[in-house]
């Protein structure tokens, strides 16, 4: 895009969790994700904000808390600054705790005073009974301070007034920047903050405040941990209680719509081949991973969001930060299991909130671990058929559906401490690294926008996925299914060749060939198998649990079966997406195959350990 | 005001002091910095986590959470 069109480039910096995405959303009407955590922004977002018949271009810098630090964020964020190139900047602080937030102030107005401070948060300051004096503020600083709520949009339109003007006054660039080499020290910035908030801030001590009472309770020694994994299991009840009935819709819609498609393909002259590997092939596979992906992961996500946005998620982290101390790592490997769970490959980028580099390493290679959303609903099939042990739709068969999946989930997370503890006594030796962990505020979540926003995003990767990856690997399994080679199909083949190995750990050459064939995505892994295991190679029409338990008896699957397909689903190779993340992620192929192999061990293993067990028994 | 030193890690849930002395590697010192934690700071403890460590202290009204380990080297009166 050529500079010259955009009347200006701005850029939004501040603290980590301040609400720079929401600024940023609001002002450019995109849909960034946003949480209630330090550090969710870790790369820059460009965006365009239109005003006044105007067009700016809108940089959103990651959070950092010092510009002479360490961290690989950090410097981008200073290198930005540095460049020069920003007609103004827009200063997001957090209300609730201006002094922390002048300490990284003053250090950009030591560099350049084109800047607006967005004094963010407002109307929780208020809440808190927080006073700011803003004239006052705007004097000390020597910059327009404008109050705002960008949740509600409050401010915003003074906020973008301020920013033109500022931007028209520097048309021609002024070299107010100084050089980062003569920055004075961190203490000196410190103790100005200090002094501008003893001014300007004024707070009724008479309140009390109530996040220390949430905490009390959310992080206590008797009830932390046991109301998180309560939590945990509630989050998946609803997803699985909730996904159980559009999930039988869409799938009864989608395989409805199978026979119109046949005949629109017959009247259209197309050879029966043709046809079949179309709708036999690639719709079928497409159907079923539509109607079995979609419905959990539009519960799930806006779920999640909503534990993200009040801001639970560090507070999983300070819970569990002990036992990750001890397989000697960082803590906040919390936070990126916890994306993790939503799709490996954000939690793989997500590691960037842990600043050393042997920590990082350990978080990005032990992050498939947790089960991610494209594996969750085959887990809970499972799970339901051959676990609980009935097909019956019940509250009782999701309640104990739910409870299984946290267990599942957290022998993932104990393999995860495991594997994390191996590494650091092999390949990634060390200690780790100091841990510094911000307890965010509690916020109320904005209910209607997650819902809105996760049920289109989700929706559309869903569909997305579906139609990229699903539907072609239906086609190819469709044509290695019916290609003969002497008296056996291709499929029979491979599969044949895999099934002596595939013994030895519980499943069968079918599933592996699977989950080999559902390396483009794991949501493709259970449609493949049962598209294996009917002869004709195509999948017929599997609407109830309960055509699918008979199905997969038929094919010898016993409750071993079951939890060998669910524990190697949990420990295998990354999808191709995951892997070509840990490439650029690590910047080389060698980390990103050590990344693929330590989870097929793992699965491996404990599949032949339970496989061995059960045949002892 | 009596001043009797101990450490940041040893303090009791609840109690409030001024940081003294730092004595951290360079790198966290600097965290500890930007984070408005240094020499002459008052912190309140707020607690450790249900494990028994880390624990949560408020500093300039934001809630910072860190190891006991790491935070040894910090002298509070």
């Amino acid at each position: 895009m050529a500079e010259r069109i955009f009347a200006g480039k701005i850029a939004l910096a501040g603290n980590p969790n301040v609400g720079k995405s929401t600024v940023f959303n609001a002002l450019t009407h995109l849909h960034q994700h946003t949480g209630n955590w330090t550090g969710k922004t870790i790369t820059c977002a460009n965006g365009i904000v239109r005003w006044n018949g105007k067009t700016f271009c809108l940089v959103d810098l990651p959070g950092t808390y010092a510009l002479h630090s360490h961290v690989a964020e950090e410097d981008a964020a200073r290198e930005f600054l540095q460049s020069n190139t920003a007609d103004c900047i827009i200063i997001v602080v957090d209300a609730t705790c201006l002094e922390r937030n002048l300490i990284f102030t003053l250090q950009i107005l030591s560099m350049t005073q084109r800047a607006v401070l967005c004094l963010n948060l407002m109307d929780e300051a208020r809440k808190k009974s927080i006073s700011i004096d803003v004239p006052a503020l705007e004097k000390r600083l020597g910059i327009p301070v404008v109050p705002c709520t960008a949740a509600t949009g409050k401010g915003l339109d003074h906020l973008m007034e301020t920013v033109e003007t500022l931007v028209e006054n520097n048309s021609i660039k002024t070299t107010d920047q100084k050089n980062v080499t003569e920055f004075p020290p961190l203490s000196s910035f410190v103790h100005a903050a200090e002094q501008i908030a003893v001014e300007t801030v004024t707070v009724d001590a008479r309140i009390p405040d109530r996040d220390r009472k949430i905490d009390a309770i959310l992080t206590s020694r008797r009830y932390g941990i046991p109301i998180m994994l309560a939590l945990i299991a509630l989050v998946f009840f609803l997803t699985i209680t909730g996904a159980n009935v559009p999930s039988e819709w869409l799938s009864y819609l989608l395989f409805a719509c199978a026979q119109p498609l046949n005949d629109l393909i017959t009247w259209l002259g197309a050879p029966e081949w043709l046809r079949a590997m179309l709708i036999d092939g690639g719709w079928n596979v497409l159907a079923s991973v539509v109607s079995v992906m979609l419905p959990p992961m539009a519960i799930f996500f806006p779920l999640f969001t909503c534990l993200e946005d009040i801001g639970y998620l560090p507070r999983i982290a300070f819970n569990l930060d002990h036992v990750f101390c001890k397989a000697r790592t960082c803590g906040k490997q919390v936070l990126t299991l916890c994306m993790g769970l939503g799709c490996n490959a954000a939690g793989v980028v997500g590691c960037r909130i842990i600043d050393s580099e042997r920590d990082r390493m350990i978080a990005i290679l032990t992050n498939t671990m947790v089960p991610c959303n494209g594996r969750f609903p085959a887990i809970i099939s499972l799970i339901t058929l051959f676990i609980v042990g009935t097909t019956q739709s019940s509250a009782k068969t999701f309640l104990l559906a739910a409870i299984s999946l946290t267990c599942v989930v957290i022998v993932g997370v104990f393999m995860t401490l495991v594997a994390s503890w191996l590494l650091s006594k092999t390949i990634l030796k060390g200690m780790p690294s100091a841990f510094f962990l911000e307890l965010p505020p509690y916020r109320r979540p904005q209910v209607g926008k997650i819902i809105v926003r996760s049920l289109r995003d989700r929706t559309m990767f869903v569909l997305l996925r579906a139609v990229c990856v699903a539907a072609p690997a239906g086609l190819l399994i469709w044509c290695i299914g019916n290609i003969q080679v002497g008296s056996d199909t291709l499929l029979t083949i491979f599969a044949g060749a895999l099934d002596p190995f595939a013994r030895y750990i519980g499943l069968d050459g079918m599933i592996l060939l699977a989950f080999i064939l559902g390396f483009p995505a794991n949501e493709i892994v259970i449609p493949l198998v049962l598209m294996g295991y009917l002869s004709s190679g195509t999948l017929v029409e599997i609407n109830q649990l309960s055509d699918l338990a008979v199905l997969l008896a038929q094919n010898g699957w016993t409750s071993v079966t079951a939890v060998c397909f669910i524990l190697f689903s949990l420990f295998h190779w990354p999808c191709s997406t995951t892997c070509l993340t840990i490439r650029k992620e690590t910047g080389s192929t060698k980390w990103m195959l050590i990344g693929m192999i330590l989870p097929t061990l793992f699965g491996v293993t404990l599949c032949f350990i339970v496989h061995s067990i059960s045949v002892l028994l | 005001m009596t001043c009797c030193k101990s450490s940041l890690s040893q303090m009791p849930a609840g109690q409030q002091a001024v940081i003294g002395r730092i004595e951290v590697p360079e790198t966290l010192a600097e965290r500890l910095t930007a984070l408005g934690i240094l020499e002459g700071t008052t912190v309140k403890c707020l607690g450790a986590g249900p494990l028994g460590d880390p624990v949560a202290y408020e500093v300039r009204r934001t809630v910072i959470a860190l190891r006991r380990a790491d935070c040894m080297g910090i002298e509070v009166c």
